[in-house]
């Protein structure tokens, strides 16, 4: 199944998994050689050494590691992006049309007319296949607004007269009890736009399906 | 007072605009205190939803267009023209107007407070259609409008002239490979506001525009249009209010090691390098919008991190084999280096689309972009003014504060933001007034208010220093620090001519040359 090509959160732990190391790296080498420097040339002698006030060896030497340390970072987020496009590739899986308004979320499955909205301080939930790709459109009737799962690792702005479309897998079964929140400033409710994400096995998803119509 | 309105000497109107940013530092360092203590608990406890998101838009508008981005300019306007032994600006009475319109556009843009709706409150970026007449009618929307347009009118006008200075008036034998490292910056931050800020004037003119009297981005894709246009200024921005500080703690670093800046001509290319990317990266901000070109946006953000691996080296660079002495203007100058690395390198971290396609708009965002602003700008416009101070007032700030200041600032910084990082990858969005109790995230709000609170210390103990010096400070005398440039060639304070006579200046480190001289003299 392409699903196993990586979906976003399996992207985004790929990327991040090299990058967290590298930046530590950097960072402790980095602050390390100046608290060094610092500690090992501190002094209270009024001299004012000469000594060279430039090598340009050493300086191209320099520039070369960290235009390679870069060369490697995009090479790996190049190569995720990569994925992350085929995966968005896929066209099997069930379509959701997401209605984003100030300040509340609607989500339709148009193959089979189903709506799911929310009320007043209930947040609407939206229900999806575990371990399938699932294709969203998705816009705004008012402002910019922007769907945010972090259990995914993933967010799209959604803009009002515009249509935006992505492919999200969602890994396990369960409820994502507020799993999904308006991440673009909206407004006066701004913090309250959100959302419960309930992630159920692919037959029972069907059946809830036909139990809605 | 005729004389506090009129001057056209660039000290005075450098002087003014620097401590008039130095005031909206301090009222929009107030307002982030609020929000703090709003966010120490999951409820919405201390103010209503509408003045939260008062707070936060007009404590990150203030901080950017009224703090940060007059600071950059003014510091210059009143360093630059003695940094190279000017004896004034080309065109001074441009530079004071630009004072006068930024003063005006700051105080509309916080008199919003006091119309009947309050002020603006769609974010310091005003995305477009939260910003329009449907959206926000309020009058104290406007206000932002027309007080963010005026006042970066008016640091564009004091940047022209600062720039028109250093292409007109450099001293005999300052040959632009002889400038200072901070007039470097300086010429670097310039060419940046010349080519950015005229956009965001634009922009600030058509929304007006769009609010009163006709559609202008309402056609389709004018939501993206508007991104586009504040972004292509608002990300040089972030450099224009980052590099001069940068080139105050280059001028620290090089006056506290007693040594001479080393690799300076890679410095200085690398800050011009760094100024014309900074016109290419401003789609990051639109990594999720889905209508930019990831990649691209991605290459050059990426790549940024060359000219800011140049700056670092020659820091490390400089001190090694000098004399370091840390008195406080090179704690603050460490400060900045070691906590703007963390801002650096998460900024290599959301420049890279599938992890931006999480934390964008989080607090991972928050975290990065304070590591910036306040490890980069504010720890180096501290060592700026710790170094400084003595020069423009002829007085010593105090060191025994100066220490402990340095000290608050560093814990506040690490104890407020680094909790933001882990919120954000959480899950917890920025500009939200309140959260879900049951997410957990109480415990790292606390942390992160109790840093707040100690950076309010720090502060106080800043302006006890200051208030202490200026009454009794100690003589500073011409150059207290055995500095290198030739402000430090000239009595402390500097006459309304700034030189009597000026040194030779064979080198970027004149006064270092003299003393070199008369050592192998005696």
């Amino acid at each position: 199944m392409i699903a196993s090509i990586g979906n976003t959160r399996e992207q985004y732990q790929d990327v991040f998994g090299l990058y967290w190391p590298i930046g530590v790296a950097v960072f402790v080498l980095v602050a390390g050689a100046l608290v060094f420097v610092v500690v090992r040339f501190r002094s209270r002698e009024p001299e004012f050494p000469r000594g060279a006030d430039a090598k340009r060896p050493l300086e191209l030497g320099w520039i070369a590691v960290v235009a390679a340390l870069v060369a490697v970072l995009l090479a790996l987020t190049y190569s995720s992006m990569d994925d992350l496009e085929a995966f968005e590739d896929q066209k099997d899986g069930p379509l959701v049309e997401i209605t984003a308004a100030k300040w509340n979320w609607r989500f339709d499955y148009p193959e089979a007319g189903v709506s799911q909205v929310g009320g007043d301080r209930r947040p609407t939930t939206l229900v999806v296949p575990a371990d399938t790709p699932v294709r969203f459109r998705g816009t705004s009737v008012d402002v910019i607004h922007a769907f945010w799962v972090p259990e995914v690792r993933f967010k799209r702005d959604l803009f009002p007269g515009r249509r935006t479309s992505f492919v999200l897998s969602f890994p396990e079964e369960g409820l994502l009890h507020l799993g999904g929140e308006c991440n673009q400033f909206c407004g006066l409710l701004h913090a309250t736009m959100t959302f419960n994400i309930r992630v159920v096995a692919p037959a029972a998803f069907e059946r809830w399906l036909r139990g809605r119509r | 007072m005729i004389e506090f309105v009129s001057s056209t000497d660039h000290k005075r109107i450098g002087l003014t605009t620097a401590c008039t940013a130095l005031a909206f530092f301090f009222l929009a360092g107030l307002l982030a205190l609020v929000m703090r203590s709003e966010l120490a608990t999951p409820e919405l406890d201390v103010v209503s939803r509408e003045a939260y998101n008062q707070l936060f838009t007009i404590h990150g508008s203030t901080m950017l267009f009224l703090f940060a981005s007059p600071l950059a300019v003014g510091v210059g306007l009143y360093f630059v023209p003695l940094q190279i032994g000017a004896r004034d600006l080309v065109w001074p009475r441009l530079a004071l107007f630009g004072y006068w319109i930024y003063l005006g556009g700051g105080l509309v843009l916080w008199s919003g407070f006091l119309t009947e709706q309050g002020a603006a409150d769609f974010a310091w970026f005003a995305f477009y259609p939260l910003s329009d007449a449907n959206s926000a009618p309020g009058t104290g929307a406007d206000f932002w409008v027309l007080g963010v347009g005026l006042s970066q009118a008016g640091v564009f006008f004091q940047g022209v002239a600062l720039l028109a200075t250093i292409v007109r008036r450099r001293a005999p034998g300052m040959t632009l490979l002889r400038m200072p490292v901070f007039t470097w910056s300086e010429v670097a931050t310039l060419f940046m506001v010349v080519t950015s800020f005229p956009v965001v004037v634009g922009a600030m003119a058509l929304l007006y525009v769009d609010r009163n009297w006709a559609d202008v981005f309402t056609r389709e894709g004018g939501a993206v249009t508007w991104q586009h246009l504040f972004w292509f200024y608002a990300h040089p921005l972030v450099y224009v209010v980052f590099f001069p500080l940068l080139g105050a703690v280059g001028e620290v670093v090089s006056t506290f090691s007693r040594r001479r800046y080393f690799g300076y001509r890679v410095t200085v290319l690398g800050l011009l390098a760094f100024a014309v990317l900074s016109t290419s990266v401003w789609g990051h901000h639109m990594f999720v919008t889905g209508a930019v070109d990831n990649r691209f946006f991605s290459l050059t953000s990426t790549a940024i991190a060359v000219p800011a691996g140049i700056e670092y080296f020659a820091f490390a660079a400089t001190m090694w084999g000098g004399r370091i002495r840390l008195a406080p203007p090179m704690l603050f100058a460490l400060g900045f280096m070691l906590l703007f690395l963390i801002g650096g390198l998460t900024g290599v971290f959301v420049a890279s689309p599938p992890l931006d396609y999480h934390v964008h708009d989080s607090y991972v965002v928050v975290a990065h972009f304070h590591y910036t602003l306040f490890g980069g700008t504010v720890f180096g416009l501290f060592a700026a003014v710790y170094y400084w101070f003595p020069k423009v007032t002829g007085r010593l700030l105090g060191e025994g504060l100066g220490r402990l200041q340095a000290g608050l600032m560093f814990v506040g910084a690490l104890v407020t933001f680094i909790p933001m990082f882990f919120l954000g990858h959480e899950g917890m969005p920025r500009q939200v007034s309140s959260y879900a109790a049951f997410h957990g995230w109480g415990t790292l709000n606390v942390i992160a208010t109790v840093g707040a609170f100690t950076l309010f210390a720090a502060f106080a103990v800043f302006l006890v220093n200051l208030t202490r010096s200026l009454r009794a400070g100690a003589p500073a005398g011409a150059d207290p620090w055995d500095a290198q440039a030739l402000e430090w060639a000239t009595t402390s304070p500097p006459p309304r001519h700034n030189f009597d006579s000026l040194p030779p200046v064979r080198s970027y480190a004149p006064l270092l040359d003299l003393r070199h001289v008369r050592e192998a003299a005696v």
